[in-house]
């Protein structure tokens, strides 16, 4: 399966800034490949338009934390809305999240629309020192994506090494320090999306011929 | 009606009054046949079916503050409710607090339900004012629920006053729901007058945490200027919180420690037995969004001598079912105690009174029919 349409996430998206650089140069690859790339953050107002091969979704936020860990979490109401919003106007299939600040909503999003999801890590907590007050915190939900992702990239040795206190299986960890790394990501899309697809139809089927996915699948029910 | 409720307590984690109205008024929902479901906290991940509810339960990892947990909290909560969408068509969300405000803001978007926010309290009020980053954001998120609810539930009038002018919520918008009480459990107490009092002692009780809402201090300052008067009373300051060694303190340095008893925490069985045992309960406090003390107490019979603040005015019938006091006036104070148990045939009389109007005014049954008509003001609002 060649995926068609991705959902980034990434807090901020800013010229110069290193994350938004990055979903800059996977989309533009993308749309090399003919994938359609749509990317919600946080701005100072609502946006809906064309940059480059991205088609960005700003959403202005008017609340603030306590702290930058608050505020991230009370961001999630407002990406869950525009993701919902995409999701409902688009073939969306697979969503992306970009560290930490992105998860809880694309874990959300990823089961209510049953999409695959893939996390990049660009750094963990672990590596940054566990030395900011909320580090247990973040270090949970970024253990939550881990355990719930499709894959997981990484580009660094040194934030591969700092996962292995999460004792993972190794292939779920995609360590992407080549120069055409793009191509990999679009793989890993194809591959989370195929599996997933053929889960949904198994299940459909299941339903449509047994009526219980758990008979089909050959898991007893005593 | 399949109904959601999302509360940061729910029996067995109780803190304050949240866990127990959201249990009473679900079970009462239940018994009249609609379907509940609850997500709350829990030490661990857990789903059980008890007294015909389902309860689901989420943990969160704690953090340096308790707004960073709730938000957490709240992720789970909402990622819990997305899980249960898949066999649940939802009619209504309904938040309570600031503290299910994010999750259920979230789950409305993405269903047709109607959110129902009810603020049990207000974080300007029960911390003074809006003086630190974490009360704003408190603060905020109360708004955020108001704003985002199609309906809000208020437990008091003076709380949906301060509602309709602190946050500009539209009039239409809010409705003053009552808490209730199944006055039935608190009349099955036995008395242990003789455990706790003297045979000439007269006991007086305050239930509640130990706190400056509460007005702990004005009765404390108040229990002199009772003494004087009558010195057979004895005060059995029931409740935890973090001030009860400052308040024991307070009662030893102005000479009243040795009438003045506190027993800490005080769990339900027992507080019933004191409801029946005692001849008054007294709530000097400055801040009292409903304040269920006193249907409790009037339930078990006993008259309540209450600060004239928010729900406690609507609770309590001056010299019907017990006294109104001027809050945060120990003279005031000590003055209704002092009528209050001055006579016992007007004391018999007020308590008996009382009862009969938690049964009748205060009944789960009517506070979930006022629910009910709430909720299907919401489906047609949105």
């Amino acid at each position: 399966m060649s995926v068609e349409s991705v959902l980034m996430l990434t807090q901020k998206y800013s010229e110069g800034e290193k994350i938004s650089e990055y979903c800059q140069r996977l989309a533009s690859h993308l749309e090399d490949e003919g994938v359609e790339t749509h990317l919600v953050c946080f701005g100072d107002e609502d946006v809906d338009e064309k940059v480059g091969s991205v088609n960005l979704h700003k959403f202005s936020f008017k609340m603030h934390g306590d702290n930058y860990f608050s505020w991230s979490m009370l961001l999630q109401s407002r990406f869950m809305e525009k993701i919902d919003e995409i999701v409902e106007e688009e073939d969306v299939d697979v969503i992306h999240a970009n560290n930490w600040p992105t998860l809880p909503a694309s874990l959300t999003a990823s089961k209510l629309h049953e999409l695959p999801f893939v996390v990049t890590y660009h750094s963990i907590e672990e590596e940054r020192g566990m030395d900011n007050p909320h580090s247990h915190q973040i270090s949970d939900l970024e253990w939550e994506g881990i355990e719930e992702a499709s894959f997981i990239v990484v580009h660094k040795d040194k934030t591969k090494e700092a996962m292995e206190v999460y004792d993972l299986p190794e292939k779920k960890v995609k360590l992407l320090a080549n120069e055409d790394w793009e191509k990999d990501v679009k793989k890993l899309y194809d591959r989370a999306a195929q599996v997933n697809s053929n889960l949904q139809n198994m299940e459909k089927e299941a339903e449509d011929n047994h009526g219980n996915f758990d008979a089909y699948v050959g898991v007893s029910s005593e | 009606m399949e109904i959601l409720m999302l509360t940061w307590e729910y029996p067995p984690n109780k803190v304050g009054g949240v866990a127990a109205h959201v249990e009473d008024l679900s079970k009462t929902l239940n018994e009249m046949g609609h379907d509940i479901t609850v997500i709350t906290f829990g030490e661990e991940e857990e789903s059980e079916v008890k007294d015909g509810i389902e309860v689901h339960r989420i943990n969160a990892k704690e953090g340096p503050d308790i707004t960073s947990w709730v938000l957490m909290s709240n992720h789970r909560m909402q990622k819990k409710g997305v899980e249960l969408l898949k066999e649940k068509d939802f009619d209504i969300i309904h938040a309570h607090d600031w503290s299910a405000v994010p999750a259920a803001a979230s789950l409305k978007e993405v269903t047709d339900a109607p959110m129902v926010t009810t603020l049990h309290s207000l974080e300007r009020s029960r911390v003074g004012s809006i003086h630190s980053d974490m009360s704003k954001l408190i603060n905020d998120l109360e708004w955020y629920g108001a704003y985002e609810a199609d309906k809000v539930i208020t437990v008091g009038e003076d709380i949906r006053d301060e509602i309709l002018h602190h946050f500009s919520v539209p009039e239409e918008k809010l409705h003053h729901v009552p808490n209730g009480v199944f006055a039935d459990k608190f009349q099955k107490g036995n008395s242990v007058r003789d455990e706790i009092a003297l045979d000439w002692e007269i006991p007086v009780l305050f239930v509640g945490r130990l706190c400056h809402q509460k007005g702990v201090r004005h009765l404390i300052e108040a229990m002199p200027k009772v003494l004087d008067k009558k010195p057979e009373v004895k005060f059995i300051v029931a409740g935890g919180g973090g001030g009860v060694d400052h308040y024991r303190n307070m009662a030893e340095s102005i000479g009243v420690d040795d009438k003045a008893y506190f027993p800490g925490f005080v769990p339900d069985d027992q507080l019933i037995d004191l409801y029946n045992s005692v001849d008054a309960t007294v709530m000097p406090s400055v801040y009292e969004p409903f304040g269920i003390v006193a249907l409790e107490s009037m339930s078990a019979g006993t008259p309540v001598v209450g600060s004239h603040v928010g729900g406690i005015k609507q609770t309590v019938v001056h010299e019907w079912t017990g006294l109104h006091v001027e809050p945060a006036n120990p003279d005031s104070i000590a003055w209704g105690i002092e009528k209050a148990i001055s006579d016992p045939t007007w004391n018999d009389w007020m308590g008996k009174n009382g009862k009969k109007r938690a049964e009748e005014k205060f009944t789960w049954h009517r506070v979930a029919d006022m629910t009910l008509d709430v909720y299907d003001k919401a489906i047609k609002t949105k």
